[in-house]
């Protein structure tokens, strides 16, 4: 049994201790907003949280997360400024790789509350996108570090 | 366990697959002839519509076509809002099922392909809402007892201006249905338009942002079983031999059952089914490259450069003819041009195989008993999909339902059926439970339906003033023939040719013929198919000629253009946004490529420089011309994206074969443009007011040469082979 808790709610999972979290999570725990798209950490549309930070849940074994906090983007509520440029700028496509983008530059936000170009490259790198949202989720990125950053001196 | 099922049931409801309910509604559809249908929802329910107004107001439109990420599932019932004059928030979009209902009337068929899916149903969803808005104005005059044409129409509403009595169109929709359906529905003048033509949220956004959307990969059902697959080596390959015994005994296992190339293990969760499928004792047999290799492959596709008895002529189609002729080129006259030619230039070029790399491997789930089959599938061929489930499993076409799921990225890939099929195969052997038959990365990479590599050899005739003739020779596989589509006799694969040598370049004496080759290696539809390398081929080609005429390379071709005004405006354009005859830093270089298809036109300028053989794409400028643009924004992403999908492969895009199989395996060996390597974009539209075009695939066929061509401009250095890699060159 693995115990963890999940976008804020104890939970607890009879599988196997060396499943990925991200096949647990799918098939198991019915959250299938984390994608499957490599298997390898090469493509990073499995990006979730743990203890805050962006992790590959496709690499990551269930047992990894025993006693630790995991967010998947149906945990970020829907109403998160991130999420919300994202609806703004219309950035995804077909928009399979884009619960891992959130999921990153959220992270990315969080360390990093008015990021640089070169800060967005750095953490996005290792996330792909096929259909080439890549300007918008750069411009996103911008639009929900400056509604953040009003939002806390409002 | 709580969360599982309430996020299954979520998984089905949410998106409808159970399209609408029985209750009475106002409908309106089309028939394959293109003719309306219209009317109250029979009681079987047995009436698909693209438009559905119920009494409580709700406006549902089915998009026809497959949503792959071009904003189709937004644009198509946008196009019926329109001419309904519905309030767009009334608006609920439905996913498309297989059905006659939503076959084309000008294609004959219910699929996505071709960037067509605007042009091919515009009027013919304009005529729905048009008709629907007049039935709804007649409804509200009979009650009114006043003429409908003093009716009004907008926001969901319809008024009576000189008595101010006004109608929902909800409270219209019954008496709606009982009127006839008009032959011929007025609609609105261009101008007028309120939704077509703005910018506005992808009616698919929110759920995109926020992990709800169901893709293929996602469908969840009750007592759903997942099916992994375990695959021979080569592509093409097939199953001697394998013991189910061997993983039968593993937690989860179901079943093991064989598959079309391969074997599905089914179990209770995927990763289950993927390791025992990969502990599964099993024997392949070869596929149709056995024994091939990249490097004999190059010398085979090279050797039938000189191959004149085995070149077919490409036709010339005679497009005024009813139907259209076919005719051969005039090959003597363009052979003599070249033999008399004052100058001459003989280039070769050349593009590997490539993925597609949809980020959503292949994914279907089928559910199988004695006499229904239910699917639901990411696929771009709802119509032949439906079609194999019923002869896989032997009951009437009646008897299968085929649900199209969002598509995590299509690119040609989702047309086949090779997954589908498989899944359906798999559900056979454990009736009544659904199965989710998914592939891994690996598996997505080494069976794709490759874009065929090519070699083109084209010889120039010209002069001072310009190009004389010219002559291509195009050798690689025909994607035709793979399919098993009826050929011309005497012609090669006519889809091979296109855009070889510009037609719309005025310059006389073209002729092109082509060489098949006689593998079976697996190649489909990749994203602008035959475009993607001919473009590559014929602006390279243009480019060197102007070089050797010491010729602008922008002005060279603004001047063949001269027939064609609405062309010629796109390149004019483009040069224009990229400051073509502005100087440039030291080192850099401009390259300029047009493309046309898909009835849309696009032109583009790279800036590039190199040292050291680290190359830096400082600039993309697109131009672009759809016609009528349904919403400029979308238009504009898929410019973005068709750039980036460009130069992904342009730079790095290669799958090489060993022994029949693929080299390549997953992101880390066949790498895609990533954030931070993506250039500047500047894009402008052009309002030619002309009729709807394509612009799914439209952005990829110029970047190539375009980049090519700004190279040889930066550094003098001639690019005849992609990927870039292959010629020593990365990004800085």
């Amino acid at each position: 049994m693995t115990d963890m808790t999940l976008n804020g709610e104890a939970v607890s999972l009879d599988v196997e201790a060396d499943m990925p979290l991200l096949w647990a999570l799918r098939d198991h725990l019915g959250l299938t907003g984390t994608k499957y798209g490599c298997g390898l950490a090469q493509c990073g549309a499995c990006t979730v949280h743990m203890d805050g930070h962006p992790i590959r849940a496709c690499v990551t074994p269930v047992a990894a997360a025993e006693g630790r906090s995991v967010t998947t983007i149906e945990g970020l509520g829907g109403d998160h400024p991130v999420q919300a440029a994202w609806i703004a700028l219309n950035v995804p496509q077909c928009g399979y790789c884009q619960s891992g983008q959130i999921m990153a530059a959220v992270a990315l936000l969080e360390r990093t509350p008015e990021p640089t170009d070169r800060d967005i490259d750095q953490a996005m790198q290792g996330q792909l996108c096929r259909c080439g949202t890549y300007p918008r989720i750069r411009q996103a990125i911008k639009q929900a570090a400056r509604n953040r950053v009003q939002e806390k001196s409002a | 366990m709580q969360h599982r099922s309430k996020a299954q049931k979520a998984g089905v409801s949410r998106r409808g697959f159970l399209q609408g309910s029985v209750a009475a509604a106002f409908l309106v559809g089309l028939r394959v002839d293109g003719t309306l249908i219209a009317g109250e929802r029979p009681a079987d329910g047995r009436f698909s519509a693209f438009l559905e107004i119920t009494p409580d107001g709700v406006i549902r439109i089915t998009t026809p076509t497959t949503e792959m990420g071009q904003g189709i599932h937004t644009n198509l019932p946008r196009i019926v809002a329109e001419e309904l004059d519905a309030d767009w928030q009334d608006v609920e979009v439905v996913m498309p099922h297989a059905d006659e209902a939503f076959v084309s009337p000008i294609t004959g068929r219910h699929r996505t392909a071709s960037s067509e899916s605007v042009y091919i149903y515009y009027e013919q969803l304009r005529d729905v809402g048009a008709s629907a808005r007049e039935m709804l104005c007649a409804a509200a005059a009979a009650q009114w007892s006043v003429a409908a044409e003093e009716c009004e129409t907008s926001a969901s509403v319809v008024r009576h201006v000189a008595s101010g009595r006004e109608a929902s169109f909800g409270s219209l929709a019954l008496a709606a249905a009982a009127q006839p359906v008009p032959s011929e529905p007025r609609k609105k003048r261009p101008e007028d338009f309120t939704l077509i033509g703005k910018a506005i949220e992808r009616k698919d956004v929110r759920n995109k942002v926020t992990g709800k959307t169901v893709f293929g990969m996602d469908v969840a059902l009750s007592d759903m079983l997942h099916a992994a697959l375990r695959t021979p080596p080569q592509v093409g390959g097939g199953v001697k031999s394998f013991d189910p015994a061997s993983v039968l005994e593993r937690r989860g296992v179901v079943a093991v059952v064989e598959v079309d190339g391969g074997v599905a293990v089914i179990a209770d969760s995927f990763w289950r089914a993927r390791q025992a499928a990969e502990a599964l004792e099993v024997e392949f047999t070869p596929g149709p490259a056995d024994g091939l290799d990249t490097a004999a492959m190059r010398k085979t596709l090279l050797a039938g450069l000189d191959d004149d008895e085995a070149a077919v002529p490409f036709p010339d189609i005679d497009t005024q003819a009813v139907p259209p002729a076919f005719r051969p080129l005039d090959r003597a006259a363009t052979l003599q041009v070249l033999a008399e030619a004052q100058r001459t230039l003989e280039l070769e070029y050349e593009v590997p195989y490539l993925a597609h790399l949809t980020m959503e491997p292949m994914v279907c789930t089928a559910q199988v008993t004695e006499s229904a089959c239910r699917i639901w599938a990411p696929s771009q061929q709802p119509d032949r999909g439906r079609e194999a489930a019923a002869q896989i499993t032997g009951l009437p076409l009646e008897a299968v339902r085929m649900d199209i799921t969002f598509t995590g990225g299509g690119f040609g890939r989702k047309w086949e059926l090779d997954f589908l099929r498989q899944a359906v195969q798999a559900a056979k052997a454990v009736p009544g439970r659904p199965v989710k038959l998914a592939w891994t990365r690996e598996q997505d990479v080494q069976h794709d339906f490759y874009r065929p590599a090519y070699v083109a050899r084209t010889r120039v005739a010209f002069d001072d003033k310009g190009i004389t003739g010219m002559y291509s020779r195009l050798v690689g596989q025909s994607i035709w023939r793979f399919q098993g589509r009826q050929m011309i006799p005497g012609m090669a694969d006519p889809t091979a040719a296109g855009l070889l040598i510009y037609d719309i370049y005025d310059f006389p004496n073209k002729y092109i013929d082509h060489v098949d080759v006689p593998w079976d290696i697996p190649v489909g539809l990749w994203r602008s198919v035959t475009l993607s390398q001919n473009s590559f081929f014929a602006e390279s080609t243009i480019d060197e000629v102007a070089a050797e005429l010491a010729r602008d390379p922008y002005e060279f071709r603004r001047e063949m253009l001269a027939g064609h005004p609405r062309i010629r405006k796109v390149l004019e354009t483009a040069a224009q946004l990229a400051g073509w005859d502005e100087p440039l830093p030291e080192g850099h270089g401009r390259g300029i490529a047009l493309s046309h298809g898909y009835q849309s036109i696009c032109a583009q300028v790279a800036e590039v420089s190199i040292e050291n053989d680290r190359l830096r794409v400082h600039k993309l400028s697109c131009a672009f011309d759809c016609g009528q643009q349904i919403d400029p924004d979308m238009i504009r992403a898929q410019m973005e994206g068709g750039m980036v999908y460009g130069l992904s492969a342009a730079l790095r895009g290669d799958i090489n074969f060993k022994d029949g199989a693929v080299v390549e395996s997953n992101f880390h060996d066949q790498p895609i443009l990533r954030m931070g390597e993506t250039p500047q974009m500047l894009i402008e539209l052009i309002d030619s007011g002309a009729a709807p075009g394509g612009a799914g695939e439209a952005a990829v066929p110029p970047v190539a040469p375009a980049l090519a061509n700004a190279i040889f401009a930066a550094s003098g250095r001639r690019i005849r082979r992609l990927p870039l890699s292959a010629s020593g060159l990365r990004l800085a």
